[in-house]
């Protein structure tokens, strides 16, 4: 077979993090040399001309910033075949091992009677990280026994941010053998790169206003403007009817996939109901401790209340009695209510949380009161979590390190309701559930130590299991 | 907007506002005859200015304004434009614009709805926000608030007959709906519910239905329907004479029992009854394509008692009643206060109906009419071969049917139950 240099039009333009001038065709200076038999990458697939056969797909492949690689597929192979990424001057070896073994049943079926039952955990999800050259075309090398290698080219997945990090849980198989690292050292390094903020992404977030704030608003409710458009006009109606008198002003923000409709329910609450918000539109899914943040800096006011979009004001006055503890003690910097749950079944209402005073060490994030300098005082919420879930319990943690406190007010109430419909079986809430591992295992890395301390002191017989 | 007709009225009359979810001249649906039988007869009255909102339930083009007034000064026409099904939620951001318009110009003292849809339940709390004085009244048609499935408490799989509702038990029947989404939804309607001053129930079965979901009965009235005067002269048939005539009118669909009519119509000609004549007038356009498939398929195969007479308007009810020695109600859902049974009763045509709900608390055993056990095809062939075999049953019926639901009554009960408010 005669090697024959591609142009760069000849080569798989996608596979490109930045166009390339020439498609590098050197052979790679790995450890293992095969010679004679190993010929240069052409930007073609050749694993077919392999004497073996190796079945390997890629079906999405994750460009992290600034130059790691999440792979998603799956590999019918030898077990002594091996497997090499490479992109310009950067050559990593994949092991399989180190990544997360997913179940394709899909895979089999599809292969038929070619298929070996036993290689069902075939797919993969696999992070490389120092992988990528900018600018220089990414493929996959094979070598298998005899010294022959064969290529495949990788096409980069336009996915990025949080859509990418769902596009990862999706696949991810959560029941993987705990000895399996790769939630720490590869799902966790990928996602870390993922987060849009911490990539630095500028957003210029666009400020939509409907009606004018009251005089002297005191707080200032801040939701997410989520597509889920029947949970905006629940919350909005539930707001308006208890929040009768109130100073009060919306802050929604988000990132709207279907604007148009969006904006027509925004008038509609405008117009039928009486509290005045703004919305600010992202652009881009952030992550819910950015959006929060930027929340506080569009906010006028001295405390402001983050509620989910799960979270329904179905119990009477829930705010004040937020507002009135983060007054009366100037070292609260934040304050939750009690969440009940609408256990459905008997139409009551349940407790999913008791007011356990202040000094919680673990707080649900559904909803949140904060004092606004103090919260500026200790940087804001931490951005690298994402899903929500944990940012709450992250500040408290760090308002304890700084002297100052939080908890759970037991005077105020909300509710906090799963609309999962049995329809669609949670493939939406599965993502999040992914979302909230990812930030628990973060959150527990952080402060593991501390809040087993902290449970432990306040155990009888302090510090015994 | 065209001139203040207010101006004209004198200011002794009280300022009323009849909003319903159609128009008749739009929609020939009961409610909305019912609510504009209302404001006509109060506006030939001497006691209320009353102005008459309807909705067109078409949606609104571009350019066209929310309220129209294409029929006169005292009317109006909303045109949709946005509206949730499921919470019974308005979304159409200009409604609230136009209702302030219409409220700051006629300044109603009473605004009584019959029926919350196309307006939305919302619309109760905006009214309380633009006029805090003024009385909102609804009038309470089928059980929509109640039961998602078009408000007729049955079950979407087989239509059996539904008792209650719960987020439970609804979740079973939408299965793309969560019981969350049931909970919720009741919470968002009820909570505009509140701002009602009173309900006006057409049945006491309706009212207690109501009442078992969560509304307190002491704001509940039961007041019927106010119908059309029946035209006077309409000579009745005779029962003793020739074939037994029975009626079926209305809209026809499986909920309304045609089905069941059908069935009892085979059995009679199968046991070799040939004296009894079922006339159906109705409209089935309306339904869905199956059922009008499966309709037009049973007609064909009919037994020879069967005769279908294609639909008719309103004002020729009375007239076509009249011509019946009895009515038949066989619907399978449990009805609130159905206009034909009233209609019947203005006739003094005694009605055979289904034993449940609405209908078994208008029609009163032997001395309106007769039940048979609903959806059940055996029982109202029974039936009417026992009434066929002693129509003197029907002729004593039909002299001292006391015509218990009259025009004069039901109006006066409004306008007295207005006083009360």
């Amino acid at each position: 077979m005669t090697a024959r240099k591609k142009t760069t039009s000849g080569t798989d333009t996608d596979a490109r993090i930045f166009p390339a001038d020439a498609v590098s065709n050197a052979a790679p200076q790995s450890a293992d040399n095969y010679g004679a038999l190993r010929q240069p990458y052409t930007g073609a697939d050749t694993l077919s001309a392999l004497p073996e056969s190796v079945l390997v797909e890629i079906e999405e492949a994750i460009f992290c910033p600034p130059d790691g690689l999440l792979l998603l597929g799956w590999k019918l192979a030898a077990p002594d075949t091996r497997f090499y990424l490479r992109s310009g001057a950067s050559t990593t070896r994949l092991e399989f091992t180190d990544g997360n073994r997913i179940p394709r049943q899909d895979v089999l079926d599809h292969l038929g009677a070619h298929a070996d039952p036993s290689e069902l955990m075939c797919g993969f999800m696999l992070f490389a990280e120092k992988a990528i050259t900018l600018g220089e075309p990414c493929y996959l090398e094979v070598q298998v026994k005899g010294g022959h290698a064969g290529y495949k080219p990788i096409k980069l997945s336009r996915r990025r941010g949080l859509d990418a990090m769902r596009r990862a849980l999706r696949q991810l198989n959560a029941s993987a053998s705990p000895k399996n690292s790769f939630f720490e050292h590869g799902l966790a390094q990928a996602f870390a790169r993922l987060n849009p903020r911490a990539r630095n992404v500028t957003v210029a977030p666009r400020e939509l206003s409907y009606g004018q704030a009251r005089g002297k608003s005191d707080v200032t409710i801040v939701l997410p403007a989520s597509d889920d458009l029947d949970a905006l006009e629940y919350q909005a109606a539930f707001l308006d009817q208890t929040l009768a008198g109130v100073a009060a002003e919306l802050l929604y923000i988000g990132c709207q996939a279907n604007w148009p409709q969006a904006e027509a329910l925004f008038k509609s609450l405008r117009e039928k109901f009486s509290l005045p918000f703004r919305v600010i539109r992202t652009g881009e899914m952030l992550g819910a401790a950015a959006e929060k943040n930027i929340a506080i800096d569009a906010a006028y006011t001295k405390y402001l209340c983050f509620a989910d979009a799960g979270t329904f004001a179905l119990a009477g006055k829930w705010l004040q009695p937020l507002i009135d503890r983060l007054k009366r003690d100037g070292n609260t910097v934040l304050v939750a209510p009690t969440l009940l749950s609408g256990d459905s079944s008997g139409q009551h209402l349940r407790f999913l949380s008791s007011g356990g005073g202040l000094g919680q060490s673990v707080l649900p994030a559904h909803c949140l009161a904060v004092n606004r300098s103090l919260l500026a005082g200790l940087g804001n919420f931490d951005e690298a979590y994402v899903s929500g879930a944990f940012d709450a319990a992250d500040l408290l943690e760090r308002a304890k390190a700084a002297g100052m406190r939080g908890g759970v007010e037991a005077a105020s109430r909300v509710c906090v309701i799963d609309r999962a419909t049995r329809g669609s079986p949670g493939a939406a809430a599965g993502l999040n559930e992914g979302l909230k591992l990812y930030d628990a295992d973060l959150f527990g890395r952080r402060w593991g130590e501390q809040t087993k301390e902290s449970s432990s002191a306040r155990r009888p017989g302090g510090g015994r299991p | 907007m065209k001139k203040n007709p207010r101006a004209a009225t004198s200011s002794s009359k009280r300022s009323i506002v009849i909003a319903s979810h159609g128009h008749p001249r739009l929609s020939k649906g009961g409610a909305e005859n019912a609510a504009y039988n209302l404001f006509s007869q109060l506006a030939s009255g001497e006691d209320f200015a009353p102005v008459f909102l309807g909705c067109a339930r078409e949606p609104r083009g571009a350019l066209q304004p929310a309220f129209s007034q294409p029929y006169g000064d005292t009317e109006y026409v909303y045109s949709l434009s946005g509206f949730d099904w499921f919470k019974l939620a308005n979304r159409d951001p200009e409604f609230p614009a136009a209702l302030a318009q219409l409220v700051a110009r006629h300044k109603p003292d009473i605004f009584h709805f019959h029926h919350y849809l196309n307006f939305g339940v919302e619309v109760f709390s905006l009214l309380k926000k633009l006029a805090p004085n003024t009385k909102l009244v609804v009038t309470l048609h089928e059980y929509l608030a109640i039961c998602h499935h078009y408000g007729q408490m049955v079950t979407r799989n087989g239509l059996a007959p539904c008792h209650e509702s719960s987020d439970m038990r609804c979740s079973m029947c939408f299965a793309d709906r969560s019981r969350a989404d049931f909970y919720l939804r009741k919470q968002y309607i009820t909570g505009f519910f509140q701002n009602v001053d009173r309900f006006i129930a057409p049945s006491r079965f309706l009212a207690e239905r109501y009442t078992a979901w969560g509304i307190d009965s002491r704001r509940i009235s039961v007041i019927e329907n106010v119908l059309k005067p029946a035209p006077k002269g309409a000579i009745k048939a005779d029962p003793a004479k020739g074939k037994l005539k029975l009626g079926f009118f209305g809209q026809i669909s499986a909920l309304k029992g045609i089905n069941v009519l059908l069935d009892a119509a085979d059995i009679l000609e199968k046991s070799g009854v040939d004296d009894v004549l079922i006339e159906i007038h109705g409209d089935y356009s309306g339904q869905p394509p199956e059922f009008q498939a499966d309709f037009l398929e049973r007609l064909k195969s009919a037994p020879r008692n069967v005769a279908f007479k294609g639909s008719y308007e309103p004002e020729q009810a009375h007239f076509l009643m009249s011509q019946m020695h009895a009515l038949v109600v066989p619907s399978i859902w449990w009805e609130n206060s159905p206009i034909v049974i009233q209609e019947a009763f203005q006739c003094g045509v005694p009605v055979l109906c289904s034993d449940i709900g609405g209908m078994a608390e208008k029609v009163q055993e032997q001395k309106s009419g007769f039940h048979f056990k609903a959806g059940n095809s055996a029982a109202l062939a029974a039936l009417i071969k026992e009434i066929n075999g002693n129509r003197t049953q029907l002729t004593l019926i039909s002299r001292t049917m006391a015509d218990s639901a009259t025009t004069t009554n039901s109006i006066r009960s409004h306008a007295e139950f207005y006083q009360s408010l």
